[in-house]
């Protein structure tokens, strides 16, 4: 017989679901959006589809008692983009990467677990300081820094499962972003997201720079970004930290630019970006 | 397991396998309007409303379903109380083929639903979500405003282009400079200027009733309510699916091939591979008879040349089994030396593509030079001794993929006369029966091609792709197969445009008057010739036309090498050709200190010139004499001129990192193949008076059925509806070359012309003797459905048809013609774009495309502003974003939508059309070609515009950012 998977199960709760998903002899696959999990005809290698679009408590965006938002894993990108509340770098980057269509079958959920089809997302959340909140294998959190970001292949245990990701508070925080792209819509070549908390005027307390096509994932730069700790955003402090971005960045080249070119690009767009973020502090951001 | 849900609302319960999709089990319950695409949901062909939102079908589970309210175009309207959405569509043009207009129609329903008074930018974010390679996106935005005015209550004014007249008042061309705003910092989509094609016409023509009118396709209907018209929409008890092994290596012999598992099975019921199926070379270009050699191909070969090439073909009862099936075939490849560049190929000791030795026709086998062409015509010693200069350069295009949305589809069956049936998506039907017999050992009257609608083609259907292991595979199970390309083997397994390296060398006198011109190319013909041959003609006679040096000179090698085989890709040669014209004269100019504008002006082609390559360059075969009789070029070069502010723009390019820059280029093609291209036309009267006419034409989604339906509406005197217009069918329609080489209005319309001028006379004859007593049937006139007499006397058409069929002097009114033409007159057209150019990334952001066209008279001026506006957008992809890159073992490493970059919706520049129109007096109503000649300049045009911001030219495309960036950092 073909191997198609046989089981399709969908619970309405997260118990329900870890349930499902902890039977030792069945190998399963999550399903929320859709448009990365079911984006091959190929035959699978499970044998049974949890769909989780059922289970409410996974679709709610909610406020954190100490600031910031809480987001189920069955949160669409669509409606990320779309929310008054969510950091306004991140609402831009789901909107200008994807057409609505795919932002409605892509949850959060599903971009954590197969950030191949959207690394620019990831970026704007690894910027973001997001933390992913895991029912399975045990509930825990861990930062999303901190979670396996191959692309290539799923990043999490197969029995694994996520419920949320929280974003933590952004107020007085300013950010910036750029990009490389063959088209207006396209997906970055290389992409740039730094995101800044300011202590007092004009002095950045932390900073945090993701890049996506810089590297064989998305991901952020300490180094480059603590030469910006306690440091004022003046220009020659923006080209350090551009030179310290090319240094650090271990570009892979493709078809759509090489090692060099992204080496290049990431420093540039670095510096782009963070200039950007010192208009929002112009601007009293 | 069992779902329920509600479809176009009616509730039904369906047993469906838990890894279904969504669209499969629409499809199953016959609601084919939502459309394949691609395997990954980045055409958005497959996009249904759920629950009111839309969703990708392809990418969702059916079980995901269960309990949720689905809506399919089916289920929008209905033909007589049709949603103005539908109506707007068909109203704009917005529909070409149609395969996508389906979802097109819900994300815009969708859109509407929640906001009525949507802006543009807001219609243009919902349709980014379906790929179209049709339209340019101009029209189908144009219609989703439109409904949504009609339903918020709005009067809305008959859809028509701008009319005016020569000469032009100045004030006709105050058009917009530009989109209003650039890509907004929030991530909101590109804002643009909305625009109507302008035909600009001469004041003596004659007033016409069809011809020259915005008439709706006359397969608009159909295509709006997504009933089943195209291959694949097709039921057949007993199909089974086809699918196709290819070769994962380059180049490879195949050892030992052991198929028993895969024919073991359940569900498998043929495996062929090369020890099944005849030997029988064939060339696989769908082209006249007799097609250009070298026979160079089989069905199936125990040799491979390029990763995707045949292995082996198998038929099962489900798609999912005949997958599983390729995965059991085991193949012992004895992996071959491989070579992908040209140059390389034709090194000593380079491995050979082809040293079988059944292949005749091959110009040089040890070197893999399949064509050697060498033409010229002229005085060379005496034109080269006329220059004072001689400018040299060389210039460097890419393989690019048509990208149809529709995969090469087709069915083959046995009727119930046991003649084989092939409904096929194909451009050339006729082509198909001829080169179709030989391969399956049938004679060619016991077979029968149909193509319904298609959805695309754009060349890459001018093709004997599938039809042969199709037929082949019904041969072998007695049952009626379905065969249909995935994407990827669309890139590796179909066609593609040809790769050239292009040298010119131009001879210049002081005072800029070009004398002599060579044109030197090696083409990259990948694994196999096809339309290598005619393809480098035709760059080769494109590219000595358009400044027709009295001495021209063009030598090509056409070369195998590993890697997927070009073909035909609308525009066939002539892109490439003037891509590196264009750069070429730009540098002249640039370099003899004259403006670009002048310089071309002085040298272009003119009416009253004979074409100095026309006889030493026909297509795959000697031409015949060609004296330009129209030309409307310095018309369109100085209208695009003032619509695009050219003497304010040019030469600015701002400070900043930012620069822009404005471009320009001019463009010449052809209308058919001179002294090949036939076409004919069948016409018959009907007992009401109105008319079916056949044709052997094939509607690409062009909408070259209504032109030609108009045509005979015109000579026939009654409205378009009278004309009932059946084309693509190889018995029951008179036979066409094909749709290619821009010959449908042109050749096959100059068929309906004649057959509608002899029923026209038939007509008049008929109603003289008996209606109007023996008067001169010379004075009567055929207007409003009826024959009318000098002294106001009319009887209808369906009076002398009811006479003329049961009555008296009983004949059947009908009349076949046929059209073939020793001309092929140019269509000209200026392209301008306008750009801007991050020179510290080399990101190259198009704003703004402006294309001037004479292609004769328009006679349909919304289809034919379609077919500038979606070819400039397919231009403009082949220029800045779409290339087929490969790996070093020749695989290609983008197979697929996104990472092969279609532009969306929502990032496309400001497209405008104004047509010039010239009176071609050897075209049907004076009509000239369209369809392709939107292809030959946007290249050379995007070339120009970043040399205007940057100073610096590129010589090789695409224009992506690394490749831009490391021209600008070398200057």
């Amino acid at each position: 017989m073909t191997r198609q998977p046989s089981g399709y199960y969908c619970p309405r709760t997260v118990a329900e679901a870890v349930r499902l998903i902890s039977q030792p002899h069945l190998s399963t696959a999550l399903l929320s959006g859709g448009a990365l999990r079911l984006a091959s005809l190929e035959p699978p290698d499970y044998e049974a589809v949890v769909d989780l679009q059922a289970i409410t408590e996974l679709q709610a965006i909610r406020g954190l008692a100490a600031g910031g938002l809480s987001l189920g894993a069955n949160v669409s990108l669509l409606a990320i983009g779309e929310h008054p509340q969510m950091p306004p770098l991140l609402r831009q980057t789901v909107r200008r990467a994807l057409p609505p269509v795919r932002r409605r079958m892509i949850t959060i959920g599903e971009a954590i677990e197969l950030a191949a089809g959207v690394p620019e997302v990831i970026a704007a959340l690894l910027a973001l300081d997001a933390v992913v909140v895991f029912a399975l294998p045990e509930e825990h959190r861990l930062a999303l820094s901190e979670v396996g970001l191959a692309v290539e292949q799923p990043r999490l245990p197969r029995k694994g499962l996520i419920v949320a990701l929280e974003l933590p508070e952004a107020s007085g925080q300013i950010w910036g972003a750029a990009h490389v792209a063959r088209t207006p819509g396209d997906e970055a070549i290389v992409g740039v997201m730094a995101a800044l908390e300011v202590a007092r005027p004009g002095i950045v307390q932390a900073a945090r720079i993701a890049l996506c096509g810089a590297g064989p994932e998305p991901a952020r730069l300490a180094g480059a970004a603590g030469l910006l700790a306690g440091q004022a955003l003046t220009d020659e402090q923006i080209e350090r930290v551009a030179a310290g971005v090319r240094a650090e960045v271990a570009p892979v080249g493709d078809y759509r630019g090489s090692a060099d070119y992204r080496r290049a690009m990431a420093g540039l767009l670095a510096r782009r970006a963070l200039l950007q973020a010192r208009e929002q502090l112009a601007e009293g951001g | 397991m069992d779902i329920t849900l509600t479809i176009n609302g009616e509730s039904k319960t369906l047993s469906i396998h838990p890894a279904d999709r969504l669209l499969a089990v629409l499809r199953r319950q016959g609601y084919f309007s939502v459309k394949f695409g691609d395997e990954h949901g980045r055409s958005g062909a497959s996009i249904v409303l759920l629950d009111g939102q839309p969703v990708d079908s392809l990418l969702m589970l059916a079980a995901q379903a269960q309990g949720h309210t689905i809506l399919t175009a089916e289920g929008l309207g209905t033909a007589e109380r049709m949603h103005p959405l539908q109506q707007a569509f068909l109203e704009t043009g917005a529909i070409q083929s149609g395969y996508n207009t389906p979802a097109q129609l819900l994300v815009a329903k969708a859109l509407l639903d929640r906001n009525p008074n949507p802006t543009e930018a807001e219609v243009r974010e919902a349709l980014a979500s379906v790929l179209d390679r049709e339209t340019g996106y101009v029209k189908p935005v144009q219609a989703v405003l439109r409904a949504a005015a009609m339903l918020r209550g709005e009067l809305v004014e008959p859809f028509e282009p701008l009319q005016r007249a020569i000469p032009i008042p100045g004030k006709f061309f105050e058009f917009p400079s530009g989109p209003e705003t650039g890509w907004g910092e929030d991530g909101t989509p590109q804002v643009q200027t909305r625009t109507r094609p302008v035909v600009v016409a001469p004041p003596e023509l004659a007033p016409r009733r069809v011809v020259g009118k915005p008439e709706r396709k006359v397969d608009g209907v159909k295509l709006a309510l997504g009933r089943a018209v195209f291959t694949d929409d097709f039921e057949m008890k007993g199909l089974l699916h086809a699918a196709l092994l290819t070769s994962p290596h380059a180049n490879a012999r195949i050892r030992h091939i052991d198929a028993s598992a895969a024919r073991a099975l359940p569900g498998v019921h043929a495996v062929l591979t090369y020890q099944d199926v005849p030997r029988v070379k064939y060339a696989s270009g769908g082209q006249s008879y007799p097609n250009p050699k070298p026979y160079d191909q089989v069905s199936l070969d125990d040799r491979v040349r390029h990763v995707g090439d045949r292995v082996a073909i198998v038929a099962a009862e489900t798609p999912e089994i005949a997958r599983e099936a390729l995965g059991l075939i085991q193949v012992d490849y004895e992996v071959l030396p491989a070579v992908f560049d040209p140059e390389e190929a034709m090194r000593p000791g380079a491995p050979l593509v082809h040293d079988e030795p059944d292949t005749d026709g091959i110009h040089d086998r040890a070197r893999n030079i399949v064509h050697h062409i060498h033409a010229e015509a002229g005085d060379a010693a005496a034109q080269w001794g006329k220059a004072d200069f001689v400018f040299e350069g060389e210039y460097r295009v890419h393989q690019v993929q048509q990208a149809s949305i529709e995969p090469h589809v087709c069915v083959t069956y046995w009727d119930e006369d046991d003649r084989l049936v092939v409904r096929t998506s194909t451009q050339v039907p006729f082509h198909v029966r001829r080169m179709l017999a030989p391969l399956v050992g049938l004679p060619v009257r016991r077979i029968r091609v149909i193509k319904p609608r298609i959805g695309g083609g754009f060349g890459g259907k001018q093709e004997m792709l599938l039809e042969d292991l199709c037929a082949h595979l019904t041969i072998a199970t007695g049952r009626p197969v379905r065969f249909e390309y995935t994407r990827e083997q669309e890139f590796t397994s179909a066609r593609s445009r040809h790769p050239q390296v292009l040298r010119f060398k131009t001879g210049v006198t002081r005072d800029g008057q070009v004398t002599a011109a060579e044109l030197t190319i090696i083409a990259n013909t990948g694994a196999y010739g096809t339309h290598g041959l005619t393809v480098q003609m035709v760059s080769g006679f494109r590219g000595l036309s358009t400044y027709n040096a009295p001495y021209s000179k063009f030598v090509c090698d056409v070369v195998y090498t590993n890697l997927p085989t070009p073909g035909a890709y609308r525009g066939y040669g002539a892109p490439q050709a003037l891509y590196a014209l264009e750069i070429h004269m730009e540098e002249i100019a640039e370099k003899l200190g004259m403006d670009v504008i002048e310089f071309k002006r002085k040298n272009w082609i003119k009416a009253g010139d004979s074409m100095v390559m026309a006889k030493a360059l026909g297509e795959g075969r000697e031409g015949f004499e060609q004296i330009i009789k129209t030309s409307g070029l310095a018309e369109c070069v100085d209208i695009g001129l003032r619509a695009m502010g050219w003497d304010a723009k040019r030469g600015k390019p701002g400070d900043g990192p930012v620069k822009r820059g404005l471009g320009m280029a001019v463009a010449m093609h052809g209308s058919g193949i001179a002294g090949l291209d036939m076409g004919a036309a069948s016409i018959k009267i009907n007992d009401d008076g109105s008319f079916n006419l056949m044709v052997g034409a094939t509607d690409l989604g062009t909408g070259s059925d209504t032109v030609l339906a108009q045509i005979a509406a015109e000579v026939l005197g009654v409205p378009l509806e009278d004309i009932l217009i059946y084309s693509s069918d190889t018995d029951f329609t008179p036979f066409d070359t094909g749709a290619y080489a821009s010959s449908t209005t042109y050749i096959s319309g100059g068929a309906v012309f004649k057959a509608a001028m002899d029923v026209r006379e038939q007509i008049v004859s008929h109603a003289a003797r008996h209606f109007f007593g023996g008067i001169n049937p010379d004075e009567l006139e055929l207007e409003d459905r009826r024959v009318v007499a000098p002294d106001g006397r009319a009887v209808t058409l369906e009076q002398v048809a009811l006479h003329s069929l049961h009555q008296g002097d009983q004949h059947q009114i009908m009349a076949t013609a046929s059209h073939m033409s020793y001309d092929s007159p140019p269509p000209f057209a200026a392209q301008f774009a306008e750009v801007l150019v991050d020179t510290e990334t080399g990101q190259v952001t198009v704003e703004r495309l402006l294309m001037v066209v004479d292609c004769g008279i328009a006679i349909n001026p919304i289809t034919a502003s379609g077919q500038v506006e979606g070819g400039m957008v397919q231009a403009l992809g082949y220029a800045h974003c779409e290339e087929m890159a490969y790996d070093a073992a020749g695989r290609i490493v983008n197979p697929r939508f996104d990472d092969y970059r279609l532009y969306r919706a929502d990032e496309m520049p400001a497209l405008e059309v104004i047509f010039v129109e010239t009176d071609e007096p050897t075209g049907p109503f004076g009509a000239k070609a369209v369809a392709e000649i939107p292809k030959d300049g946007v290249a050379p045009a995007l070339a120009s515009a970043i040399h205007d911001a940057t100073g610096v030219w590129i010589r090789e495309l695409p224009y992506t950012p690394e490749r831009v960036w490391r021209a600008l950092h070398k200057a």
